[in-house]
């Protein structure tokens, strides 16, 4: 007899499989791998057979053990959802174990086969993976006709879903099989393939590649062509710079002149990668007309594409050019009409300052940085703020202060505290860019407005500020400028600020000396210690609890913290109680 | 000792909820019965000190709920007070409703929790709580505790004997807070009376009372609130319940707000949300934030298989 309790498990998939609900035989697909191998053959066996006898389902009943339950999935859930496809796909790439091993290989690659042909990308890429993985468990060439019987079948198959899976099997059984199918599988090759067969250059006869390339060309489908750029690219790498002139020189320019928008800003967007593959020199000469006209492309996508790349390609070109034909277009594209290509123009325009001289930064791009620095989205003008060093070196902050501070103090207070956020982010990167001198006239006043802002994420963030700045600027420079500020604060009248400085007190203990730690921290923390509000007396602890470890060696500091401690631990709260509890047993 | 930590690691589950990962069933149900004991000894109307920081309506939405707590501050170290409507329409209620329910049990001063509309049975199974704990759980159990639970929330709360906070609003049943303290509030929401009508009632610009166009509770006018406030020695009503589109208002004179914290209700509505800090002084600042932005949303993925199946 057999043990049915073992079986329960099984039952209850079983039964779930069949569930109404679409998330559940998700959830079950997803632990099937695990059951599979906590079961014994035996039990697998006793299951196709129950399966069977209780007519659960129409199906044919000739696999046997666990194939049952492939094929169950298989079948029965063919219509249903891509996340329950995915996870299918996912399991029967994994399967090959549980079936018994190489040799039951391809049934496992058939049911996998209808999962390359479904519409779902993320499912046939899956499928096509778990293909792949099976086939590096077995000898390909044993079952070379069958493989490539599979590849011809999806080929052949309607629409661009199977071709599509088939072109990705190419290159793993490619390599394996005889030159006869080599042939007829190289008939089949289609543009997504191209690239990994030219990675087995010199293997595959480059003559025959670019035959294929030029085909692609050809295309209707956008979607095709959009890969030959791709291969451009690989090509580039791998073959000699003159024959990359000469057979791909022309491809890249009519994908730079494609009628798609999607090529276009493809080549926008790969533009450096293509300069690589033929030469800075042929890409001064080639490539600069293009990229002039997608900086002022009829789609916004492709001007954004190729604004992201204004700072590498400006390197390959000289400083003229860059004036001449570059500038221009990036003028009209302050005004554009989409948000988010000013944006990017704001993230990129002055990174060419280093590139081209002091007069014409001040000609030319100042009066772009200042047009920005004035548009009326908030994230435009926080971008230009990225990349403040490349202006500051050229033309010196003292030029660049008066347009400056009054931008940053709008930032400082914008409506959206996510936008003030990234703002108070920004001050240590432009603390370190504009100087002590510069920082403490123009903008410490704007830090320490924020340790008493009303979004308890910003004041947050200004503390976190404060420790950055005082390992920027030195201890010195924290106590005399925004020390006395921060401890101010502890008899605000709102319980919520006067936390403020027991948060601030454990952040900069970790960058003070502990004597100024005792000079300093210790008379707030005693007075704080007597609050009326239990929040803050709670917070003494923690406080104290994290400057604990910055103490040690000051005994005198030691001491009077963990008599402030236990002072605490008899408090009538129980979270104060709690806390310096947990301070002390530290 | 280190047995009953293993069984009621509060703290982890606290970590775990802000990650808005579900706990176990048997981790919901330890967590339920400690509440229990906590929420059993808290009055029909439970006094609250200030300084308390003052919600309305969530709702399920978990991100903005997280955000909310970015903008007043983490509990323990900022007090709350939630009016209710924890679970329903929002895509997290378990998430939501578990983590104000395990910062209840681990910080029980610093944190209350009062009754709203959907803290009820009836309410749940058909606005999508029932169906989550349903989908997340494979079972109803979790929604058995959670609703168990409701019963025993409070109804109300007074901060410094000058501030009334409910969910709905007021009922013609009742004048003072004394019959408010005297109803037997461990049941599930009933269709008419007292207790009800507290959860469902809304104010509105009228004299008396009128028919709620919700079915359940009454439209109360100004000349009531006053009434109420006179003779409870109240200064304030402060409830939740109706979507406010700039996250708060306030009528009559500034005797009865409204606050709303569900920004972006339902993930389409595009109103900003609020909540009412009060500190040591009883001084108001409202605070008023929108939804969170899809990356503080974190990956939207798959969640492991839960433990009731191996
Ligand atoms: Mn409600």
């Amino acid at each position: 007899m057999v043990d049915t309790k073992a079986l329960y498990p099984i039952a209850v998939l079983i039964d779930e499989l069949k569930s109404e609900d679409q998330k559940k035989r998700y959830l079950i697909i997803d632990v099937m791998h695990y059951l599979i191998m906590t079961l014994e053959l035996i039990q697998l066996r006793i299951l196709a057979r129950q399966l069977q006898l209780q007519g659960k389902r129409e199906l044919e009943m000739n696999y046997f053990l666990t194939f049952q339950i492939i094929d169950y999935l298989n079948l029965d859930l063919m219509d249903d959802e891509e996340e329950v496809l995915l996870a299918l796909a996912d399991v029967l790439g994994n399967f090959l174990d549980y079936v018994g091993g190489p040799a039951h290989a391809l049934h496992l690659v058939k049911s996998l086969e209808k999962l390359c042909q479904v519409e779902e990308t993320t499912v046939r890429d899956k499928a096509t993976e778990g293909i792949k993985r099976i086939l590096s468990f077995v000898k390909i060439k044993d079952i070379e006709t069958q493989v490539v019987d599979l590849v011809k079948r999806l080929m052949n198959g309607e629409g661009y879903t199977a071709k599509f899976s088939a072109t990705q099997l190419i290159p793993t059984i490619y390599p394996n099989v005889s030159p006869q199918s080599q042939q007829d599988l190289m008939g089949k090759v289609a543009a997504i393939v191209l690239n990994e067969m030219i990675k087995l250059v010199p293997k595959t006869p480059e003559a025959e590649l670019l035959n294929i390339f030029g085909r692609f060309f050809k295309d209707e489908q956008d979607s095709v062509r959009m890969q030959g750029i791709d291969s451009c690219v690989v090509f580039a790498k791998h073959l000699p710079v003159s024959k990359v002139n000469a057979y791909l020189l022309p491809y890249i320019k009519k994908f730079a002149e494609d009628k798609s928008w999607r090529i276009r800003y493809l080549v926008a967007d790969r533009i450096m990668d293509l300069a690589n593959g033929i030469g800075y020199d042929q890409a001064k000469e080639h490539l600069l007309p293009y990229y002039q006209g997608f900086l002022s492309d009829s789609e916004s996508e492709v001007r954004t594409a190729a604004v992201s790349r204004l700072s590498d390609f400006c390197k390959i070109v000289d400083a003229q050019s860059t004036i001449a034909k570059i500038i221009p277009a990036l003028k009209k594209l302050q005004t554009d009409q989409f948000q988010y290509v000013r944006s990017a123009l704001a993230e990129n325009v002055l990174a060419i300052c280093p590139q081209i001289d002091k007069a014409s930064t001040n000609e030319h791009i100042l009066p772009i940085f200042l047009a920005l620095l004035r548009d009326e989205s908030s994230d435009v003008r926080l971008n230009l703020f990225k990349r403040l060093e490349d202006l500051n070196k050229v033309l010196g902050i003292e030029n660049l202060s008066q347009s400056i501070i009054p931008a940053l103090t709008e930032l400082s207070q914008d409506k959206n505290w996510r936008i003030k956020l990234s703002v108070v982010e920004q001050f240590p990167i432009l603390a370190k860019q504009l100087g002590e001198v510069f920082f403490n006239e123009k903008l410490s006043p704007i830090c320490i407005t924020w340790l008493s802002d009303n979004i308890f994420s910003i004041r947050e963030a200004a503390l976190n500020n404060l420790k950055q700045l005082t390992e920027i600027f030195g201890v010195t420079w924290a106590t005399k400028y925004v020390v006395p500020q921060l401890l101010s604060l502890q008899v605000n009248s709102n319980y919520l600020h006067r936390l403020t400085p027991l948060f601030g007190i454990a952040q900069m203990s970790q960058v003070m000396p502990s004597e100024a730690i005792k000079k300093l921290f210790l008379p707030v923390l005693a007075t704080l210690s007597q609050d009326q509000i239990p929040n803050i007396r709670m917070n003494v602890a923690k406080s104290i609890h994290s400057i604990l470890p910055y103490a040690k060696g000051n005994v005198e500091l030691e001491d009077k913290l963990k008599q402030m401690l236990r002072e605490l631990a008899k408090d009538q709260d129980q979270d104060v109680k709690y806390y310096s509890a947990r301070a002390l047993a530290h | 000792m280190a047995s009953k930590q293993q069984t009621f690691d509060i703290n982890q589950w606290i970590e775990q909820l802000k990650k808005c990962e579900y706990i176990k069933e048997s981790e919901v149900k330890a967590l339920c019965n400690r509440a229990k004991e906590i929420l059993i000894q808290e009055s029909n109307v439970q006094n609250i000190e200030s300084p308390v920081t003052i919600c309305g309506d969530i709702h399920g939405q978990f991100h903005d709920l997280i955000e909310l707590f970015q903008v007043g501050g983490e509990c323990p170290d900022t007090n709350y007070l939630f009016m209710g409507d924890f679970v329903d329409r929002g895509n997290s209620s378990v998430e939501t409703f578990l983590l104000l329910l395990a910062l209840k049990v681990r910080y029980p001063e610093r944190i209350t929790l009062i009754r709203g509309n959907h803290e009820s049975r009836q309410i749940t199974q058909v606005y999508g709580f029932y169906d989550e704990c349903l989908r997340k759980y494979g079972s109803v159990n979790v929604w058995r505790y959670c609703t168990e639970i409701f019963d025993y929330l409070a109804l109300a709360a007074i901060i410094d004997n000058k501030i009334f906070c409910v969910h709905g609003g007021l009922s013609p049943s009742i004048q003072t807070l004394d019959e408010i303290r005297a109803i037997d509030r461990k049941q599930e929401v009933p269709h008419d009376g007292a207790m009800c009508d507290l959860m469902w009632s809304d104010p509105d610009e009228i004299t008396g009372w009128s028919v709620s166009p919700r079915g359940a509770g009454y439209l109360f006018g100004g000349d009531i609130v006053d009434k109420f406030n006179h003779q409870n020695s109240i200064e304030l009503i402060c409830r939740a319940h109706q979507l406010v589109m700039e996250g708060y208002k306030s009528m009559f004179n500034d005797t009865l707000v409204t606050v709303w914290s569900a920004p972006n209700y339902c993930y389409r509505c595009g109103n900003v949300a609020a909540i009412l800090e009060l500190d040591e002084n009883l001084t108001k600042f409202y605070k008023i934030f929108e939804a969170a932005p899809q990356e503080a949303r974190g990956p939207t993925g798959r969640k492991p298989a839960p433990d009731y199946f191996l």
